[in-house]
């Protein structure tokens, strides 16, 4: 069987373009420490500190299909007095992260910044003090009592529960991130939809905006304080 | 286990084993003659020209550094080669692939197994006991390491560490029949490691060492030393 150049060159090549073999930063560890607080200052042990790198997968000359490009390089939980360090492999990448998470009752922490062209200070990454917020449920529930006909338009305008920080060679860049900001929840309520019975998360000791309209009429806002887990609201038209 | 050594090393010792075969065959001929004078004075004889070994061995992890304290060895393969250069001193290579599994990443990072691929350039001596054994002592010259740590699979993802590469062991060595061998062995290996790593960390990372201990089969070829052939 006679095999062509060509034919070997374009085999290589198509065996090029699927490769999907991955390498991290050769010779080099890097150290991410800090401590993990709540709102009142207090340690908050067992946190969990995750560090990724984040790669398109699949293809060199374009990006690959979305699947399992994300890759944990180093993970360790918080000490007792909520101080962390973890030892984590290096990588040079436009998406490297490192993720606080508690249990279900903080919020989350994600430090974000591009390694591409960037590599530490003596390799340590200090977050220093990070602040996880205690989070609660809020339960609402709106119900029409006021017969067919009537309707409602409402916002919750509340504190969301997420924050993520965006750093640029160790500097923090305020316009691209986002911490506990304001988010707002709208809906109607009307003959197809007279009632509802749903909840949302945000921060313990939060003030909570409600505003409404019942049948267009002017708007008119209420506001509350989220002092307990699994807050009720309930509110009828 | 896969094999994983370097397939250029293995080459080498292929040729260079296959290469002795040709040049020892004057030995042979030497032999045959003896042959016909007598057999005691062939008997006598157990000066071998060249070596190649091939073996397993079990890597043991050592040492209060990033090695002895988050991976555990699993398994490993030897091929070596050696001449010897003036009676029972020896000159040798080895190439080597040790398996280790991470049994604490959060000392090391979040990968799950390493390979180690070793290669180094030895000196030693062949003490011979008695008609049957040979007790070999050797110390590395010159020697390096590269440490594959493996994340996943499928696809593939790795990184990877280097380092220089220090070996000194021994041993024994039981002689079956006029070319064949078979053999134990001790060594105990420690690689200065080129791991850049921030100072809270680094003498965690500075060190990797463990023991082998393992056995094997040894063809020998040739029944002058090297000095000999050449003054002949």
């Amino acid at each position: 069987m006679e095999i062509k150049l060509n034919q070997i060159l374009v085999l290589g090549l198509l065996f090029l373009l699927l490769s999907c073999e991955t390498r991290f930063e050769t010779n080099t560890r890097v150290l991410v420490k800090g401590k993990v607080v709540d709102d009142f200052g207090q340690p908050i042990s067992n946190a969990e500190i995750s560090v990724y790198t984040q790669k398109g997968t699949g293809y060199i000359l374009t990006p690959g299909p979305s699947g399992e490009d994300e890759y944990l390089l180093g993970r360790n939980i918080c000490n007792a007095d909520g101080t962390f360090s973890v030892t984590s492999i290096f990588d040079e990448d436009v998406d490297f992260f490192i993720e606080v998470v508690s249990d279900n009752n903080f919020s989350e922490y994600i430090y974000k910044t591009s390694t591409l062209f960037y590599t530490p200070e003596n390799l340590v990454f200090d977050l220093q003090t990070v602040t996880l917020k205690e989070l609660v449920n809020v339960n609402y529930n709106i119900s029409r009592v006021s017969g067919e006909g009537n309707s409602i338009s409402y916002t919750f305008t509340f504190i969301d529960d997420f924050c993520i920080e965006v750093f640029e060679e160790g500097e923090l860049i305020e316009n691209e991130s986002y911490c506990f900001q304001d988010i707002e929840l709208n809906g109607t309520l009307n003959d197809n939809l007279p009632n509802i019975e749903r909840n949302f998360s945000s921060v313990l000791g939060s003030i909570v905006e409600f505003t409404y309209s019942i049948n267009n009429q002017p708007e008119v806002s209420e506001t509350f304080t989220i002092g307990q887990e699994n807050y009720e609201f309930t509110f009828t038209y | 286990m896969s094999l994983h050594l370097p397939i250029r090393d293995i080459i080498i010792i292929s040729l260079l084993f296959l290469g002795s075969v040709g040049y020892a065959q004057s030995d042979i001929e030497d032999i045959n003659k003896d042959e016909e004078i007598g057999f005691n004075k062939r008997h006598k004889t157990r000066q071998k020209y060249a070596t190649f070994s091939i073996g397993y061995h079990n890597p043991i992890t050592s040492g209060d550094n990033y090695f002895g304290n988050a991976l555990e060895g699993s398994s490993g393969i030897d091929f070596s080669f050696q001449f010897y250069i003036y009676r029972q001193f020896v000159l040798g290579v080895s190439a080597n692939s040790s398996y280790f599994d991470v049994k604490d990443q959060t000392i090391v990072g979040n990968y799950k197994k390493t390979t180690l691929n070793e290669q180094f350039l030895y000196v030693g001596y062949e003490f011979l006991p008695t008609n049957k054994l040979r007790l070999g002592v050797l110390v590395s010259i010159i020697g390096n390491a590269r440490f594959k740590n493996k994340f996943r699979s499928q696809p593939l993802a790795y990184q990877i560490d280097y380092g220089n590469l220090g070996s000194y062991g021994f041993n024994i060595k039981y002689e079956i029949g006029r070319s064949f061998m078979i053999h134990i062995d001790y060594a105990y290996r420690t690689s200065k490691t080129d791991i850049k790593t921030p100072l809270e960390i680094q003498k965690t990372f500075s060190r990797a060492s463990y023991h082998n201990i393992g056995f094997g089969l040894t063809f020998t070829i040739g029944s002058k030393d090297m000095l000999s052939r050449l003054i002949e």
